[in-house]
């Protein structure tokens, strides 16, 4: 090898390096806020729970149908941290994999609504003022000039009400929103002095609109969609909570406070686990989008 | 200041402007940023055009970088017409061609990106053939032309003074290998100290790369050390063509008379060199309704009756030397 080529092999090397640092700053950053911190471990405990629910609960079989007449009503102890619901299940393993119902919902939603609204704005702003811009923001004021939760009861009720369809639902009606932010941010950042540099240069479009213009909006478009996760989480219990979204015995957060209210107050703590359920997982997301902020924001 | 430069017939035209217009149409009225205006720009000189805001000067440079199409007239550049080509549209070698480096360093860098990212872009566009290392080897070469060194290449435009990131975005400019150089105010956002960095580089690089610049500007001290002719513009219009030489020493429109003694000076000799002091009258009018006859007369301190009749045209009073002004003209 010779002395240019590990000269070159060097700098390349300190490349990988300096992306590790900068990394290392951002995690320095989001771990500045204690209320950021405490979200994100809140988050991956929660997380880690939902998916090892089978050996972190007392009583995976009580998930699903099962049934112990002898148990029921059960108020909260050591052996039933939440109690016991009208069919003697373990309330808490049933909140436990409710947050696995949850988490996938939440996953499904975002890993099509955050590109598909993504690639949707950006197109718009950057061609701002051309049929494609117009085509695509007026499908979107469509969208969003229905109530969302008409719009997302009517398609539970057309098609069948199950937790499929619900999250269809909360994809139709969520995505016009992200379209909408990043068009607007696509739009102010489209005649900047950087992106003409980079067409003077000849890039082509769609590497402008990926590498020079979406780099600059990614931290907006991300601490959204970690806020609005939190959203996800409501408007899917509501849906279920209606009893258009997941069906018993499902064990889903919005569907077993729907189902445990019949017996409240008399029983009063069985609608308790489940909304705190609900409460923490939103607080935890709601925590960890504030902490993203910062990090963005502070580069 | 430079030496009186020798206009040799015989060079080479690389870029010729035939009478362009450029009108933005507003709710108040049509803007006539740039109203007929005709030059030419030979192979490695350094033409300024210099002016106060609003004198059309960066509409002139954004119609010939292509951001603007001309609403009327022509800009040919190696007898190929751009002026009605938006930038989008232009092929790869012309865009190649022709670069520009922004005012404001701090916008014209992506700040998501670092220094090497930057000029990859550049290189992997044109020059496909090379491989990574290759590519650094090319990055290494262009940041050692604006003086800078390796140290630079992984750190993001927020992390470079304004002095380094202006060379970055020439840096970046030299990529592609340009002839042409539109430099639009590159001094006008930095700190004296980086600005003669800035000017000294240019300089040399066009020493090397036998470049041609179109400079933009307003500050005529920059003007004065760097261009080989000057373009005086004023209200969408040039009043004055000459060497920077002449302008300098034997200025002859009225207006430029008056930017040239409202230069600051510090010392007396400095201002002794200065030509007497021609105190206009009022702003600058609104180039949506521009004086009638010729544009400066309504602050003109030397007007007569036929100024504001009649719009002067832009005759050789010397050999070399344009000046649009009825006094000048009828004296020759």
């Amino acid at each position: 090898m010779s002395h240019t080529q590990r000269k070159l092999s060097f700098i390349l090397e300190k490349e990988k390096e300096m992306k590790i640092e900068r990394l290392r700053r951002a995690w320095f950053r989001f771990k500045k806020s204690k209320l950021a911190l405490t979200g994100f471990l809140l988050f991956s405990t929660l997380l880690v729970m939902a998916i090892f629910a089978e050996f972190v609960t007392p009583y995976p079989k009580h998930a699903e149908t099962y049934v112990d007449f002898k148990a029921r009503f059960r108020p909260p102890d050591l052996n039933h941290l939440f109690g016991t619901d009208h069919l003697g299940r373990d309330i808490f393993t049933r909140v436990v994999f409710g947050f696995r119902l949850a988490f996938l919902m939440i996953g499904i939603v975002i890993s099509i609504v955050l590109p598909v609204g993504t690639v949707l704005g950006l197109l718009a702003g950057y061609y701002k003022g051309k049929w494609l811009d117009y085509s695509i923001m007026r499908a979107a004021d469509m969208f969003v000039s229905i109530p969302p939760l008409v719009l997302a009861l009517s398609i539970c009720a057309i098609l069948e009400p199950n937790i499929v369809n619900a999250m269809i639902a909360v994809t139709l009606m969520w995505w016009p929103w992200y379209t909408r932010m990043v068009y607007s941010m696509t739009s102010a950042l489209r005649d900047e002095p950087y992106v003409w540099a980079a067409r003077a240069l000849g890039v082509r479009d769609i590497n402008i609109m990926f590498r020079e213009i979406l780099p600059n909006i990614l931290g907006p478009i991300l601490t959204k969609a970690t806020l609005d996760a939190a959203w996800v989480i409501l408007i899917g219990a509501t849906i279920s909570f209606l009893g258009l979204g997941a069906q018993p015995p499902t064990p889903d957060l919005g569907t077993m406070i729907s189902e445990y209210m019949v017996y409240f107050p008399q029983y009063w703590w069985m609608i308790i686990g489940p909304t705190l359920g609900i409460a923490i997982l939103i607080m935890s997301f709601n925590l960890l989008g504030d902490g993203l902020r910062d990090v963005f924001a502070g580069e | 200041m430079k030496e009186p430069y020798e206009m040799k017939r015989c060079d080479k035209t690389i870029l010729k402007v035939e009478h362009l217009k450029k009108y933005f149409n507003t709710q108040k009225g049509t803007v006539r940023a740039v109203d007929d205006i005709s030059f030419n720009v030979f192979k490695g000189e350094t033409l300024a055009i210099v002016g106060e805001s609003g004198s059309g000067k960066t509409t002139t440079a954004n119609v010939i970088l292509g951001r603007y199409t001309a609403t009327e007239g022509s800009v040919f550049y190696k007898s190929i017409e751009i002026g009605s080509i938006s930038l989008t549209m232009r092929p790869i070698w012309l865009r190649r061609e022709i670069q520009v480096v922004f005012q404001d360093p701090a916008t014209s860098l992506n700040p998501k990106k670092t220094v090497k990212d930057i000029i990859e872009t550049a290189i992997k566009i044109h020059y496909p053939q090379l491989n990574k290392y290759e590519r650094i080897e090319k990055m290494l070469e262009l940041l050692g032309y604006v003086g800078l060194t390796e140290d630079h290449l992984f750190k993001l435009p927020g992390e470079l003074g304004g002095g380094e990131r202006q060379l970055v975005a020439l840096a970046r400019a030299l990529a592609t290998n340009p002839t042409l150089l539109i430099l639009d105010e590159p001094t006008s956002s930095l700190d004296v100290s980086a600005q003669s960095r800035i000017l000294v580089t240019l300089l040399n690089i066009q020493k090397n790369k036998d470049l041609t610049y179109i400079l933009i500007t307003h500050d005529l001290a920059v003007v004065k050390n760097i261009s080989h002719r000057i373009n005086v513009m004023y209200l969408g219009k040039i009043v004055e063509t000459a060497t920077t030489y002449e302008i300098f020493t034997k200025a002859l429109h009225p207006y430029t008379q008056m930017l040239l003694s409202s230069i600051p000076t510090i010392s007396e000799e400095e201002s002794k060199i200065l030509p007497k002091r021609v105190e206009p009258r009022g702003e600058v009018p609104s180039a949506i309704n521009p004086p009638s006859g010729c544009r400066f007369s309504s602050r003109c301190p030397f007007a007569i009756d036929i100024c504001t009749k009649r719009e002067p045209l832009l005759e050789e009073v010397i050999t070399d030397h344009f000046v649009a002004c009825h006094l000048v003209n009828k004296n020759v």
